[in-house]
């Protein structure tokens, strides 16, 4: 049995792949959040956070970034799960034609069918070709994403080190640190999550188009 | 899937169902088409489950390009789940259907059809020859709802009135009224809600001249097995889940 049966359908895995981008972009709201605070602080620290505010800058540009790429994904993640949708109902309308165009039993009737089933083809081809285009573009959206995060274990090795000279100031900008640690880190564990479901949706296409139905078999 | 003229006098009406292939468990359906020229009315096409069937028997009689309308008589699986695949057959053809279900009929599938809602009043459709009314019954049992009433042929296609429930295979046409009355029963009272809907259709009903009443599950009525149905529902008691 071909792998596409075994695993979810292509639908549920990129509504899945949206359901990780929206959390990715939750954690890089909060981020942004920290970067505002951090702000804040850094401001009333005055010039005992002085080499601090520069960081803060990054965080907020890594925060911001994270969510316009993230959006963009979301957005075609959705669009990847609704064109799966329209083209099992076209992959369905296919097969129904095909079955009436074989109860028909090669009489002339049947040759009426077959632009149908040529059609219904042509729409999932398109489809096909759409969706890898999109997954393209997925890949390197998520790509973005990774090195701007990736650059989050030097602004947090920063942050700490500035956060050292700042006094009485120092806790407020470990914690802000740390959570932006945290944060870098859940959208890594995000990044990870997206990428084995885009290989999966790959896959899938792939197997869904080397797999069509043999349409020319009565 | 069998097939049954039912009129062919100029326009044409055509019965489809008993199908011996149909899945277990899923009610049996009759499907109805009128074709007159070069235009045809698929009525009440069915669901996604005799699609295929009911491809293969229609492209035996008429064209595709032919089939120019479909008629749903309300919003239910076995009435019409099957428009997303009509849609892809038949792109340029156009829905009649229930105003009133048009955001819902939508679920199943609308991309190229046209949806042409039939008002709470009814309205006519005009094919090459012949003129038909869509007929308002509403709560019988949908909402929105409407029978096909052709007053040359003297047909009423009835939706859901007249239905009955019996094993696959039973004949299409009403043989003993009175044997019959069992299989209806249960039906009527319990799918139809509102007496009062049921007596307005069963008066303007009796002002139609109709020779053949057909239903989309059970079987059709002819001759006076029409004014016996009309008699027997009127007294009968429906909405029978409210005790």
């Amino acid at each position: 049995m071909a792998k596409a049966d075994q695993q979810p359908p292509a639908f549920v895995i990129a509504a899945t792949l949206a359901g990780h981008l929206y959390r990715m972009m939750r954690t890089a709201k909060l981020m942004s959040l920290s970067a505002s605070n951090a702000k804040g602080v850094a401001a009333r620290a005055g010039d005992k956070a002085l080499g601090f505010r520069p960081i803060t800058d990054f965080i907020a540009e890594m925060a911001n970034d994270t969510i316009l790429y993230a959006t963009r994904i979301n957005q075609l993640a959705l669009t990847v799960s609704r064109t799966a949708v329209a083209d099992l109902r076209a992959l369905d309308g296919a097969r129904r034609f095909i079955a009436a165009r074989d109860l028909l039993a090669g009489g002339a009737e049947a040759a009426v069918i077959a632009p149908l089933i040529d059609r219904a083809n042509a729409e999932r081809n398109a489809m096909h070709a759409e969706t890898r285009e999109i997954m393209t573009q997925l890949n390197a959206q998520l790509e973005e994403i990774h090195q701007r995060v990736r650059g989050s274990t030097i602004i947090v090795s920063n942050s700490r080190t500035e956060a050292s000279r700042a006094g009485e100031f120092q806790k407020y900008l470990d914690s802000i640190a740390g959570s932006v640690e945290q944060a870098a880190g859940d959208i890594q564990k995000e990044i990870v999550a997206c990428r084995g479901l885009i290989e999966q949706l790959t896959t899938i296409n792939q197997e869904i188009e080397t797999n069509a139905p043999d349409t020319n078999a009565a | 899937m069998k097939t049954t003229n039912l009129y062919n006098k100029g326009h044409r009406w055509v019965a489809f169902g008993r199908d011996p292939k149909k899945l277990n468990g899923i009610i049996d359906t009759n499907q109805y088409m009128i074709i007159d020229g070069n235009r045809a009315l698929l009525m009440d096409p069915g669901g996604i489950e005799v699609f295929s069937a009911m491809l293969a028997s229609v492209l035996r009689l008429c064209d595709i390009d032919s089939i120019s309308d479909i008629f749903a008589s309300h919003q239910d699986p076995d009435i019409i789940s099957s428009l997303g695949l009509w849609d892809q057959t038949l792109p340029h053809a156009r829905l009649h259907a229930p105003w009133l279900w048009e955001g819902f009929l939508r679920h199943f599938g609308l991309n190229h059809i046209e949806y042409a809602g039939i008002p709470d009043e009814g309205k006519t459709l005009a094919l090459e020859t012949v003129e038909l009314q869509f007929i308002p019954a509403h709560y019988l049992h949908a909402s929105g709802n409407y029978h096909v009433y052709d007053p040359e042929a003297r047909i009423l296609m009835s939706g859901d009135v007249g239905a009955a429930l019996e094993p696959d295979g039973a004949p299409l046409f009403v043989d003993d009224f009175d044997e019959h009355i069992p299989k209806m029963e249960l039906f009527h009272r319990r799918w139809m809600p509102s007496n009062r809907a049921k007596n307005d259709w069963v008066r303007r009903v009796r002002d139609l001249d109709v020779e053949m009443m057909a239903p989309q599950h059970g079987r059709i009525f002819r001759g006076d097995d029409v004014k016996r149905f009309l008699d027997w529902f009127e007294a009968l008691e429906v909405g029978s889940a409210i005790a």
